[in-house]
């Protein structure tokens, strides 16, 4: 017979169970007073101010707010259970008394519910996911800076080998000319920032690589301005995946570069997270390259042991011509194989009519991946990859993993996989080594067990 | 912009009751747009940030703040399309099930640079004009 009582009813904001006592808790002052870990913070609303409760807190409830309010996006990102907008939570339950909050449904039952937290079938031991230690560093691919500790917690990523700033971009909601001319530009540095240092923080100390913003003209077109800065400026070509884009928009458009220079700054500097470092998109030619390290550097960016500047290797031309860009100096690479293969094999990507013989696999973007990792590795430049092809491909993973690619960044929801297949891989090239090895050392080709006399 | 995702959209669902934008950010012309070519069907949009919705709410659109990872099934229910423009790959799995727990088609325009995350069986390339247009799934029972 099962014997609940409901006490307080709300919306299911962050699903999960908890079971713990409750703290009523009106104001700040007394959440330092009262919240122990594990404690049902409940309360009427909660505000930046109350993360630090938060974090401790086995779950949460608060009186006001919906689904998209502050405590439930907190507490999804904490992966605490939360209801919110249960009414009269805090003259309902108790100060010190028990209760079992069920995040799923929105309930809150009086006292431990022992059906609820240990449904039957429930001692089943779950086997946990092995996640190995490989050579080769898996790093991961981030978009939605608001995700970062999620992933960094569930994947246990070496670290972020592609951040994006388009998402942040879109969330700042205007053309960044546009918000320079009405005097905006610190709005978008403080943006960047902020989104930076959300990524940054979870991760730390391991390396996070934010790439410098990448949209292609077109792309700027659904913000406010987009129109009137991309298309009317003449921006706009026939191909905007090969106009005007990556660094030469760095240097002909200095203003806007610069103050993704300061967010990373600020990042490095104000919020001390030194763990950061920059990415340059669609380097062309070493002109461009030479011309924005210069505008970071007078940004106060500039390369040291401390902080590495990488380059995506997407343009042929790259390829071509690495060990110069190598003596320029670079810190590493990261071959974007969309790009690289539509521009080696010569196929524009938004074309339907020929995307059949699109292939990140074909032996011509394979040689120019195996000339870079080459060129690098001899150079001590770091190589790795952020296109989709490892997470398509596993053969691709096999192929950088043999060349000697020293990471690959990879979706969040590919970073296990990837790992336990790289995993794989080392120990197969291992054993491959120590076979050839005892065939030098004219062994024989029988294993001898050596028996101790 | 987006205007053969209108046509598609317009050419496509023109019997739909209901089509959601998902994420809808600062833009809200394409549901507009979609909106004054079905005036019969119903057309919402729905974003995370309250901000956003609030700006967008018009007497022809209804706009409603809701997180697409732990959305509020009851807002979508009976929708024929949901579609969503540039999404962070990040959500784009919790929007694949929501699409499947409401039994609507899923269509997302990707980010160039994107886009090859989409070549897998499940999806279905949208050519228009010899471009590709999107990425469609679809479960429809509507």
């Amino acid at each position: 017979m099962l014997d609940r009582v409901v006490v307080v009813q709300g919306l299911a904001a962050s699903p999960g169970l908890h079971a713990g006592r409750a703290k009523i808790v009106v104001g700040l002052q007394d959440a330092g007073r009262m919240m122990k870990e594990k404690d049902i913070l409940v309360t009427r609303m909660t505000n930046p101010d109350w993360v630090p409760y938060m974090k401790i807190a086995g779950a949460i409830i608060t009186e006001d707010g919906g689904t998209t309010c502050h405590a439930a996006i907190v507490s999804r990102e904490m992966g605490v259970p939360c209801i919110v907008g249960a009414r009269n939570a805090t003259k309902l339950l108790q100060t010190g008394k028990e209760y079992t909050v069920d995040a799923k449904a929105g309930v809150v039952y009086q006292g431990l519910v022992e059906e609820i937290l240990k449904p039957p079938g429930a001692a089943v031991q779950q086997i946990p996911t092995v996640i190995p230690v490989t050579s080769t560093r898996i790093y991961v691919n981030i978009s939605l800076p608001e995700l970062a500790e999620k992933v960094a917690r569930e994947t246990h990523a070496d670290g972020v080998g592609l951040l994006r700033a388009e998402h942040m971009m879109l969330s700042v909601g205007k053309h960044p000319r546009l918000l320079i001319e009405e005097g905006g530009g610190q709005r978008m540095v403080d943006a960047f920032a902020e989104g930076v240092r959300k990524v940054a923080t979870p991760f730390a100390p391991k390396p996070v690589v934010y790439r410098c913003l990448d949209f292609k003209p077109d792309e700027f077109l659904g913000l406010p301005g987009g129109e009137k800065y991309e298309r009317d400026a003449g921006h706009v070509g026939p191909n905007p995946l090969l106009g005007f884009r990556g660094a030469f928009r760095y240097v002909k458009e200095p203003d806007v570069f610069r103050l993704e220079c300061r967010a990373i700054r600020k990042v490095r500097e104000e919020f001390k997270l030194t763990n950061v470092h920059v990415m340059l998109p669609f380097v062309r030619t070493l002109e461009d390259f030479r011309n924005a390290k210069k505008i970071m550097e007078e940004e106060g960016l500039k390369r040291s042991p401390d902080f590495k500047l990488w380059i995506m290797c997407e343009v042929p031309a790259t390829v071509l011509l690495i060990d110069k860009f190598v003596q320029e100096g670079i810190d590493g690479i990261s071959f974007g194989t969309n790009d690289l293969t539509m521009l080696i094999l010569g196929i524009d990507r938004d074309d339907a009519s020929i995307q059949e013989i699109y292939d990140e696999r074909n032996l011509a973007v394979l040689r120019a991946m195996s000339h870079v990792i080459r060129i690098c590795s001899e150079a001590g430049v770091t190589t790795s990859i952020c296109g989709q092809a490892p997470s398509n491909y596993p053969e691709v993973v096999e192929f950088l993993v043999r060349e000697g690619a020293v990471s690959m960044s990879v979706n969040p929801d590919k970073v296990i996989e990837t790992k336990q297949l790289v995993a794989g891989i080392e120990q197969k090239l291992i054993l491959e080594g120590m076979r050839k090895m005892r065939q030098n050392n004219g062994d024989a080709g029988v294993f001898q067990p050596r028996w101790p006399k | 912009m987006f205007d053969d995702l209108v046509e598609y959209v317009c050419e496509n669902y023109s019997r739909a009751s209901k089509i959601v934008e998902l994420g809808v950010g600062s833009r809200i012309d394409v549901a507009e747009k979609i909106k004054k070519s079905l005036p019969l069907v119903e057309v919402l949009v729905t974003d995370k940030d309250e901000s956003w919705v609030r700006k967008h709410g018009t007497g022809q659109i209804r706009a409603v703040a809701d997180d697409v990872r732990f959305p509020q099934t009851p807002i979508y229910q009976n929708a024929s399309l949901v579609y969503s423009i540039q999404p962070p790959f990040e959500i784009v799995e919790p929007m694949i099930l929501l699409a499947r727990r409401i039994g609507a088609d899923l269509l997302v325009v990707p980010r160039s640079d994107e886009q090859e995350t989409f070549h897998q069986n499940q999806w279905e390339k949208l050519v228009r004009k010899g471009r590709t247009l999107g990425w469609l799934r679809v479960h429809r029972r509507h």
